[in-house]
């Protein structure tokens, strides 16, 4: 059985009745905002840059001497050269994952015994871009850009491989690798629009 | 055995006065971390992982290496237990790379596991990932490879090799934090003794020892696992399979906690992709499965009586029962590569004794005092029969008795010389059945605490007939055990399900009087005991042949109809080896298993009515026949699969090229 519970409709005075006080009263803000300036973009004309930790496109940091030191003890198994991705085909990020399944990460043994690579797909059609990915990679590999623009007209352009992840992620680091890490480079600009946050 | 109360946890319990704490706390499901504790190994006590709280010496105690004794109380855990652990932890971490990312153990890692459980640790001592990497040592192996940043100095791959495998391989180089393990000789493969075992990488509880094959292929949770029977030999090992469902591809084969597995499994898990016939072959051009099936039958049906029909003794029941219900229905012959080995010696056994043969147990051979090996080295033909000749231990304890006397009774003494036995030389096979007959004045004391161990592989027709009666008549005199072992894995389930079978040489001989025309093989075992010469001959003189084989490569080629079937890996079934009859279980689906072929041939052959069939009395007539062609069995062969594995030919030819050079 479904319980309904009646909410009592406001008792309104005659002056309030008749001038529709309430009304006015709602079209105040709007009224207010139809005389302010526009915030929103128009989007494809216009472009904004995301903060540096937004959640877009993911791309793969490369070997590029500033990782971390874990990645030292890790190399000596690895067959990584300079400048290319520096992932080491752990599966974290692949275990981290809500999705699992949309990552596709093949490695292989090297006749020298050493560990490369061979494959790193994503497909981002499955992904929640949670960046819980990033967050479990021990070497700083994967990382999520400030890319947003990843629809396509066909699936298949929606599956992100290592080679065009490592450049992405070259090309992120090369663009905003010294900007301090913030969640809006011009964080005082939308205090303005929209207040600042007031802890208890 | 005497018992004792101890309290575990608050909890009353009753235990033999000779159980450790962690025995006892195991019967109560408690959880306690170790590292260097095995129930099949020694107890060594060198991690002190597994503390635990004796509350009447006010202070922990570890639980693997301590008895227990009447009014005991002891928490497995609380603060101070807590505590302790995690510093034994944090001492483990102040020399660990934790290069978990690249580390092969990384999913199954003891150390990874309790770390993560008493975690987080901090470092004792302020090293950094780079003052971490210390010495290397290079085992100089195609197979093995040891990390000495992650080894936790636990030993048990030493005290594996001394007291499972005996070959007393590793030692520990160095001592105290600098140890190293390290096998006797370098390079491991070829020169040291190691049987290629793989219990080493098994047990080590961290990823210190890897093997390289399986070495950054793939992550150990990826991938499923199979608990199985190993079907290489007839020793039917419990092993885990793991293996890709999706690729369908098995990545290695590994131990259980049994601790039972040999080069066979270890290194012969890659027997499964290379060479395999999948669909049919006709005179050697590729056609679909099901027209080799039906070219098959009609040959069967053209002839029936004028065809014979070689069952494998790999094959497991279900796929005989087929195999004898397809020869029921159309009147052809059956026999057996069992007929020139296995047969004869237990006919020749049962003759003498009076009664049914049956195997001893392994808790025979585990309980008996001497052991006297004849024939063909058991430590090559099973090499996991030859881990239970030596001192065993259970629950950490050693299995009395002690020391078992071992005797040798053949030509040449290979992978068994890692036991020192008592060599009585016998170096023809007439020398050997002399030998035999005088084995009670050549080794004193056979009694009902001997096994007596015969493979027979050493043995052929007449021959085998007659070490089969010899081996009778010491069990009517002395009551010893005898363990007559075939090296097929269910040759023994094909000896009791086979009724009506001819003596294989009787085939041969009717083929080249032209009796018989038509030759069906299930399993390549021929090529093992007959010389090349002769069976090209056979196949010259007969008019059609085919075979049911996993294989492309061997005799897919010389017969006219080939059609592809299953390894033991792809089939569901049971088989009849030394541990009896077991179940086995298929990790790979996507090969069509043989009992399904049979099934189909079954379907669409004629019944030919029982008059038709010309019934003959077989008169059974053990003779020995020239063409038998005796295989030297090695640490690496496992009948016809063996060559077909990388692994097991890249290790014999690293053998064999030393061995040559001397
Ligand atoms: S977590 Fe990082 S290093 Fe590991 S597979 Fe993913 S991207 Fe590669
Ligand atoms: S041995 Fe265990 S803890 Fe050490 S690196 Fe390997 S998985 Fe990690
Ligand atoms: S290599 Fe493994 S099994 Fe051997 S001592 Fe080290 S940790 Fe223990
Ligand atoms: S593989 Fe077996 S025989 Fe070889 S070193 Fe390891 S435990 Fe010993
Ligand atoms: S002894 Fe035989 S059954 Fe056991 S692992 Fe080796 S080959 Fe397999
Ligand atoms: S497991 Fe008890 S001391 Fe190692």
């Amino acid at each position: 059985m479904v319980k309904v519970r009646y909410v009592e409709r406001p008792t309104l005075s005659t002056v309030e009745k008749i001038f529709f006080i309430d009304f006015v009263y709602g079209l105040k803000t709007t009224i207010r905002n139809f005389f302010r300036k526009t915030i929103t973009t128009i989007y494809p004309k216009e472009k904004l840059v995301p903060p540096k930790r937004f959640r877009g496109t993911h791309a793969h940091r490369a070997k590029d001497g500033n990782e971390p030191p874990s990645f030292v003890v890790l190399a000596k198994f690895m067959e990584i050269h300079d400048y290319e991705s520096r992932c080491v085909a752990c599966y974290m990020c692949q275990q981290a994952c809500p999705m699992p399944t949309l990552f596709k990460i093949e490695a292989e043994q090297l006749p020298n015994g050493k560990k490369r690579v061979t494959t790193f797909d994503m497909n981002l059609l499955n992904c929640l871009y949670c960046g819980l990915c990033v967050d479990a990679c021990p070497v700083d590999c994967i990382i999520m850009t400030d890319e947003f623009e990843n629809a396509g007209e066909r699936r298949n352009q929606c599956v992100i491989h290592k080679d065009d992840m490592t450049e992405r992620g070259i090309s992120f680091d090369r663009r905003r690798g010294n900007e301090p890490d913030r969640i809006w480079i011009d964080d005082k600009a939308r205090e303005k629009l929209w207040g600042q946050i007031e802890w208890t | 055995m005497e018992k004792v109360k101890i309290t575990i946890d608050g909890v009353q319990i009753e235990v033999p006065k000779n159980y450790t704490v962690l025995e006892a706390a195991k019967l109560l499901n408690k959880v306690i971390p170790t590292f260097c504790y095995h129930e099949k190994l020694p107890i060594f006590g060198g991690c002190r992982m597994c503390l635990v709280y004796d509350k009447k010496w006010n202070d922990t105690i570890i639980a693997c290496g301590t008895y227990v004794y009447d009014g005991m109380e002891i928490e497995t855990m609380n603060d101070r237990v807590f505590d302790d652990r995690k510093f034994i932890l944090e001492m483990l971490f102040t020399r660990h790379p934790l290069d978990c990312p690249t580390c092969d153990k990384a999913g199954e890692c003891d150390l990874q596991n309790w770390g993560t459980y008493y975690g987080p640790q901090i470092n004792v001592l302020p090293l950094t990932p780079y003052d971490k990497i210390r010495e290397e040592e290079d085992w100089q192996s195609k197979y093995f490879e040891f990390v000495s940043n992650r080894c936790v100095l636990c030993l048990k791959c030493v005290s594996v090799c001394e007291h499972v495998v005996g070959a007393n391989t590793l030692f520990q180089e160095e001592r105290g934090f600098e140890i190293l393990i390290s096998p006797d000789k370098k390079p491991m493969d070829s020169e040291s003794s190691c049987e290629m075992c793989g219990l080493c990488v098994d047990v080590c509880p961290v990823g210190a020892i890897l093997f390289k094959p399986f070495e950054h292929w793939t992550r150990a949770w990826l991938l499923k696992e199979k608990v199985t029977y190993c079907g290489m030999c007839s020793m039917q090992c419990p092993v885990a399979i793991d293996y890709d469902d999706k690729k369908q591809k098995i990545y290695r084969i590994r131990s259980t906690a049994d601790l039972m597995v040999c080069s066979g499994a270890y290194l012969g898990y890659d027997i499964f992709e290379k060479n395999r016939l999948k669909e049919g072959l006709h005179n050697n051009t590729q056609i679909p499965k099901i027209s080799a099936i039906q070219k098959l039958s009609k040959v069967i049906n053209e002839n029936p009586l004028k065809t014979a029909l070689i069952l494998s003794p790999y094959c497991t029941n279900e796929s005989i029962e087929n195999a004898l219900a397809l020869a029921e229905k159309t009147g052809m012959k059956v026999s057996s590569t069992i007929t020139l080995d296995l047969i004869p010696a237990i006919t020749g056994f049962e003759e003498e004794t009076g009664s049914e043969y049956v195997l001893p147990s392994e808790n025979d051979i585990k309980r008996s005092k001497k052991i006297i090996v004849i024939g063909d080295d058991i430590a090559n033909t099973q090499p996991v029969l030859s881990y239970i000749f030596k001192d065993n231990y259970e629950l950490g304890q050693i299995v009395p008795p002690k020391d078992k006397e071992i005797y040798f009774v053949g030509k040449e003494i290979d992978t068994l010389e890692k036991y020192s036995p008592t060599h009585i030389s016998a170096e023809t096979e007439d020398d050997l059945l002399e030998k035999v007959e005088n084995l009670e004045n050549l080794i004193p004391e056979i009694d009902e605490d001997t096994v007596i161990v015969y493979s027979t592989s050493t043995l052929k027709g007449e021959n085998a007939y007659k070490i089969g009666k010899l081996l009778g008549k010491i069990k009517n005199s002395t009551k010893a055990e005898t363990l007559i072992i075939p090296v097929e894995r269910n040759a023994y389930g094909l000896m009791n399900r086979m009724e009506k079978f001819y003596y294989l040489p009787d085939i041969f001989e009717k083929i080249e009087k032209g009796e018989i025309e038509n030759l069906i093989l299930i399993g390549e075992d021929i090529s093992l005991h007959f010389t090349e010469d002769k069976l090209n001959e056979i196949f010259l003189k007969l008019k059609n042949s085919a075979v049911i084989t996993p294989f492309n490569d061997g005799l897919a080629l010389s017969t006219n109809i080939a059609i592809g079937s299953s390894l033991w890996a792809e089939e569901d079934g049971t088989v009849e080896g030394f541990r009896g009859l077991k179940q086995i279980r298929k990790a790979l689906k996507n090969v069509e298993e043989e009992k399904d072929i049979l099934k189909k041939i079954i379907d669409s052959v004629k019944l030919i009515p029982e008059a038709l069939k010309n019934e003959e009395d077989i008169a059974l007539n053990f003779y020995n026949y020239p063409h038998f062609e005796k295989q030297e069995i090695k640490l690496w062969d496992f009948g016809y699969f063996s060559t077909r594995s990388d692994n097991l030919m890249n290790w014999k030819m690293q053998k064999t090229i030393k061995s040559e050079e001397f």
